[in-house]
């Protein structure tokens, strides 16, 4: 039998999971684009916006891949959540420093400016990950597990 | 099986790891996007891949020292409706989304030695970019972009005014 927790936990890895993906893809795909983004937000060097553009929506990726697999599933949720947190504080800087910019959060397909509405839904999502990461149990040791 | 908060930093440890690897590896095969503004720019206006890479900039004291020069002419990329808000004074008002330049503007424009296009910068400076070349394409020789554009401009409390541009309105076909 599913108990209601178990479904949460389900339910809650496979949203974030998917909210992941599908914000690392278009990154992939255009990392000159996402480059921009970055820039855009003026919270980091010029010199190492080229190479978070590539190496953030590769993490993105992991971080997925780590939410579907049980064993990773709570180390995924905290680096999520960790993760979901500085993109919004990121944001958050932004719209309060009064810079008006698309967040880039979903690449520039679905173009978005930085509103008080952005930062909160990925606040939301944030607190999401941290609810997962508390709802979420151990998995129970694996009948073959070879010894690391 | 570890302890519980061991084993969530090993997970940790080994997700940043992976990701590290693919990430250095897909740097290593694809190469680095290139930064999207100029070395050392201190500025806002970053330029995007797409735009010639003979782009020329001005400071924005060097633009104030030129404002008055009857050689050098401003032009506000902007909406019709942000230049009537407020403008470098002076300045043309010729919005990126125009399709064509009136032709008392494009008189002005070709008695002109320079050119300085601007923009609101924190858009990124498309529209400043487009229009430039369009210009450049047109064969104005000395067009150069606004760093930090209309709000770096404001900030400094550089001159400025508001209204409409009466040279500015399209033909009358």
């Amino acid at each position: 039998m599913i108990r209601g927790r178990a479904l949460l936990v389900l339910g809650l890895r496979v949203l974030l999971a998917g909210v992941f993906v599908w914000a690392a893809i278009p990154k992939l795909l255009d990392p000159a684009e996402f480059a921009l983004s970055i820039q855009n937000y003026r919270a980091v060097p010029e010199e190492i916006v080229g190479h978070l553009a590539v190496l953030l929506p590769v993490f993105e990726l992991v971080i997925a891949l780590g939410l579907l697999l049980p064993r990773y599933q709570r180390g995924a949720a905290l680096l999520a959540t960790l993760m979901l947190l500085v993109f919004a504080a990121a944001m958050g800087q932004a719209r309060w420093r009064g810079i008006d910019l698309s967040c880039g959060c979903f690449g520039a397909a679905l173009e978005a400016k930085v509103s008080w509405l952005t930062v909160a839904r990925t606040f939301g999502l944030g607190l999401l990950s941290a609810l997962l990461l508390f709802a979420a149990r151990e998995p129970p040791p694996a009948r073959v597990h070879p010894a690391s | 099986m570890l302890p519980g908060p061991m084993s969530l930093a090993i997970q940790i440890l080994r997700i940043c790891t992976v990701s590290l690897a693919l990430g250095v590896a897909l740097l290593w095969l694809r190469g680095i996007p290139p930064a999207p503004s100029a070395a050392g720019a201190t500025g806002v206006c970053s330029v995007p891949e797409a735009f010639p890479a003979g782009t020329a900039w001005i400071a924005q004291d060097e633009a104030r020292q030129l404002l008055g020069n009857p050689a050098v002419v401003f032009v506000d990329c902007r909406s019709t409706l942000q230049y009537q808000a407020g403008h470098i004074a002076s300045a043309l008002s010729i919005p990126s989304d125009q399709p064509a330049i009136p032709r008392a503007v494009e008189r002005v424009l070709a008695a002109a030695a320079s050119i300085v296009a601007y923009c609101d910068a924190h858009s990124g400076c498309e529209s400043s970019h487009r229009l430039a070349a369009r210009l450049t394409e047109l064969g104005y020789p000395d067009v150069k972009i606004l760093r930090d554009g209309m709000p770096g401009w404001l900030e400094r409390g550089y001159p400025a005014e508001s209204g409409v541009c009466r040279l500015c309105r399209e033909d009358e076909p």
